[in-house]
C-alpha cells in the first residue's frame, strides 16, 4: 500500500472516530449531569464493593476485548469496510460518552488524560492502522465485483501486509500491559476508580 | 441462460428488486428499535432514559452495519467457492443472489417489529441495565425471548433461498457447497471474535 493510501485511509479512520467521539460527548454532555444524579444508589453502591478481577484475569480480558475490536476493524477487507467504519464510529461514541459521565462524576480533566493517555496511545494507534487496513474492503469488492482479473493480484497485495498487521496486534499486548498495570492502579491512586 | 434467471419484482429493474429487500429491512429495523427503546425506558427516569436511547441506537445501527458488512461477506465466500469450483458464475450475479434471499431478513425485521408492537417487552429496570446478571441472556434481559430463534429460523430461510436462488445458475451441488461454505465462513468469524472478546483468550 502506498503512502498516499495509508495517509488518507489512517485520516478517514481518524475523521470517524474523533465524530463519533464528538458525538457521544455532545449527547452524553447534555444529559450526564442528571443521569449521574437519577442513577440508582443501590446500582453504584454494588459497583463500588464488588470484588475486582485478578491482574492476570484483567490483562487477558483486556486483552482478548482489545484483539476482538481489532480483528473487526480488520475485518472491513471482507465486509467492503463496513465493519471497520462501523466499529470505528461506535468505539469513538462509547469514548465521547465515557468522557463526559467522567467528567459529570467531577472527575478532573487531568485525571481522565492520565486514564486514557498511557494505554490510549498504543490501542489508538494499533486500531488506527487496522482501520486503515479494513478500509482497503471497498478497493477490493470493486476488484471483485468488476471480475475484470486483477482480483487476485489485490489479494497478493493485501497479504503482503501482514508484518504490519502482527505488529498492531503485538501493540496491543503491551498496552494491555500498560492498562492493566498502570491505568488501573493509577486510577486507584487518583481515586477516580469508583 | 437468460441474462437475468432471478425472480425480480414486476415493474421493476433488477437492481431495484435487489435493493427493495435492504431499504424494507432498514424502515423494518428502525421501527422495530424505535417501539423496543420506547418501550424499555417509559418507566426510566427521562434523563437515563435519554443517554439509554442514544445508546441503543448507536448499538442498533452499529449492529445493522456489521450485518450487511456480514452479508458482503457471505456473497464473496459464495462467489471465491463457485470460481474454486470452476464455475464461471459472475460476481454480480451472486452478489443480486444474496441480495433477494435478504428478503428473509427483511421479514426478521418486520415480523419482530409487529412483535414488539402487539406485545411491548416490559420496561427495563436501570440495576437490571447497570449490573446484568452472568446467567441472564441479553434476550431474556431485554423482555425479547424470541428474538433468537426468530433470527435463527430467518437465517436458515436467508441460507435456503441463496441455495435455490444459485442453484437456477450453477449445478446445485456446488450451490450447495457454497453456501455451506459462506455460511461457515461466517459463522466461524462471528463465533470466533465473540469468543476472543468473551473469554479474554
Amino acid at each position: 500500500m502506498d503512502r498516499r493510501l495509508w495517509i488518507r485511509n489512517i485520516a478517514v479512520a481518524l475523521a470517524l472516530w474523533v465524530g463519533g467521539a464528538t458525538l457521544g460527548f455532545g449527547v452524553a454532555t447534555q444529559v450526564a449531569p442528571k443521569t449521574v444524579e437519577a442513577l440508582p444508589k443501590a446500582a453504584t453502591a454494588t459497583t463500588a464493593n464488588a470484588s475486582g478481577p485478578t491482574g492476570r484475569e484483567l490483562y487477558f480480558g483486556i486483552l482478548g476485548r482489545n484483539l476482538a475490536v481489532y480483528a473487526w476493524l480488520l475485518c472491513g477487507v471482507v465486509s467492503l469496510g463496513i465493519s471497520t467504519v462501523a466499529v470505528t464510529l461506535f468505539n469513538g461514541v462509547h469514548l465521547g460518552q465515557t468522557i463526559a459521565l467522567a467528567a459529570a462524576t467531577g472527575t478532573s480533566a487531568t485525571s481522565v488524560a492520565w486514564l486514557i493517555l498511557p494505554h490510549g496511545v498504543l490501542e489508538v494507534s494499533a486500531f488506527l492502522v487496522a482501520a486503515a487496513l479494513g478500509m482497503l474492503g471497498p478497493r477490493l469488492a470493486h476488484a471483485w465485483l468488476s471480475n475484470d482479473g486483477r482480483f487476485g493480484a489485490k489479494c497478493l497485495q493485501l497479504a503482503r501486509l501482514w508484518p504490519i498487521a502482527t505488529l498492531g496486534a503485538a501493540t496491543l499486548v503491551a498496552a494491555a500491559g500498560v492498562e492493566t498495570y498502570v491505568t488501573v492502579p493509577l486510577a486507584g491512586w487518583l481515586g477516580a476508580g469508583r | 441462460m437468460s441474462e437475468f434467471p432471478f425472480p425480480r419484482l414486476p415493474y421493476l429493474s433488477p437492481a431495484l428488486s435487489a435493493s427493495a429487500p435492504w431499504v424494507l429491512w432498514l424502515i423494518g429495523l428502525g421501527v422495530m428499535t424505535v417501539a423496543t427503546t420506547e418501550s424499555l425506558f417509559r418507566d426510566v427516569p427521562p434523563d437515563v432514559a435519554a443517554i439509554g436511547t442514544f445508546a441503543t441506537y448507536v448499538t442498533a445501527a452499529t449492529v445493522a452495519l456489521l450485518l450487511v458488512g456480514f452479508m458482503f461477506l457471505f456473497a464473496l465466500s459464495c462467489s471465491l467457492m463457485l470460481s474454486w469450483l470452476q464455475e464461471s458464475l459472475r460476481p454480480a450475479m451472486v452478489t443480486r443472489a444474496v441480495s433477494l434471499a435478504f428478503w428473509a431478513m427483511t421479514a426478521n425485521a418486520w415480523i419482530g417489529a409487529v412483535l414488539v408492537l402487539v406485545d411491548p417487552p416490559p420496561s427495563i429496570d436501570v440495576d437490571v441495565l447497570l449490573l446484568p446478571s452472568s446467567d441472564e441472556s441479553a434476550e431474556d434481559m431485554l423482555g425479547m425471548p424470541w428474538l433468537n430463534e426468530l433470527r435463527n429460523v430467518c437465517s436458515v430461510i436467508f441460507a435456503v433461498a441463496c441455495f435455490a436462488l444459485l442453484a437456477r445458475s450453477v449445478r446445485p451441488l456446488h450451490a450447495l457447497l457454497a453456501v455451506l461454505f459462506a455460511s461457515a465462513t461466517v459463522a466461524f468469524v462471528t463465533a470466533a471474535i465473540g469468543w476472543v472478546g468473551d473469554t479474554g483468550l
